[in-house]
């Protein structure tokens, strides 16, 4: 959208609103068709861990807010390559993965989530993207199934945005106008893909998206290395 | 000691079953989806009113 030529403040919050609803009827319908299930009382384990990457997700972005008024400035190329290996790497070892554990159930690690989610936190907050397929593959890693690991990761996303949208209008407040002409056009995709997206993943075999989620991610990899390196 | 998540374990039920049983989801679901369609719809009349 920037290289369309829309202003930050025009693209952020716009997306943040539209990620925080489209996250809630996501996360909603997922528990609906059975990809996962919440529970806030007692907290089960799906809960914890959307809240954990949610948490860490939430430190992600006051630490970019931080590094932006410190004008902390990394070389953006170094950071959008190494987000790109990290990616590309993330997605091999996820094939890797499948053809070496046959098993259904895997072992939980929940250290080795913590781990993840501040990885892609890190990653986040120095502003190098690539979020959503660490924190999947991350959880996938850790012994989520895979089906459960995309209905989580919008439930996490749902609520960092929120706090991004918070943090974006307590900015707002120094005197920022914001702009919300992108929000029907935004809104509209993603709501529609936010009751598509969990009746499919109930539909089609978790085996494809062992395949899939891993493919996804190096694709994305792959694409923002090309972007990198092509002027 | 090795634990394991308790994540995902319907949908590695419903995933044991058929194809034709995974399509096939409860009225109430289908009213939810309708509801939620219905609340797009007000969002959106909303949108072109006040954006």
């Amino acid at each position: 959208m920037f290289l369309l030529g829309y202003s930050p403040l025009q693209v952020v919050p716009t997306i943040l609103i539209s990620e925080t609803i489209t996250g809630v009827i996501d996360t909603y319908f997922d528990h609906e068709f059975k990809n996962v299930r919440y529970s806030f009382r007692p907290l089960n384990d799906a809960t914890k861990i959307g809240l954990i990457i949610a948490f860490v997700g939430c430190i992600a972005i006051f630490a970019s807010i931080l590094l932006g008024y410190f004008a902390i400035d990394f070389p953006d190329i170094v950071i959008k390559t190494y987000v790109a290996v990290l990616v590309i790497f993330m997605g091999i070892s996820g094939f890797i993965r499948v053809k070496l554990r046959k098993m259904e159930f895997s072992n939980a690690n929940p250290k080795l989530l913590i781990g993840f989610s501040a990885l892609a936190g890190f990653n986040k907050g120095i502003g190098g993207g690539g979020y959503g397929p660490v924190i999947t593959m991350g959880q996938i890693f850790s012994g989520v199934y895979e089906k459960s690991a995309t209905a989580i990761v919008s439930f996490s996303e749902s609520i960092v945005s929120f706090v991004g949208i918070l943090t974006f209008f307590l900015i707002s407040f120094a005197g920022v106008n914001v702009d919300l002409i992108l929000l029907p056009s935004l809104f509209s995709g993603g709501f529609l893909a936010a009751l598509a997206s969990p009746y499919l993943v109930r539909v089609i075999p978790n085996k494809f998206w062992k395949i899939f989620i891993p493919a996804y991610a190096f694709g994305i990899g792959i694409f923002s290395f090309v972007k990198i390196f092509t002027p | 000691m090795s634990i394991s998540w308790e994540v995902g374990k319907e949908a590695q039920e419903l995933d044991k079953k058929p194809i034709k049983e995974r399509m096939k989801v409860e009225w109430r679901s289908i009213k939810r989806v309708g509801y939620a369609l219905i609340c797009y719809s007000i969002t959106m009349v909303l949108f072109y009113f006040f954006l």
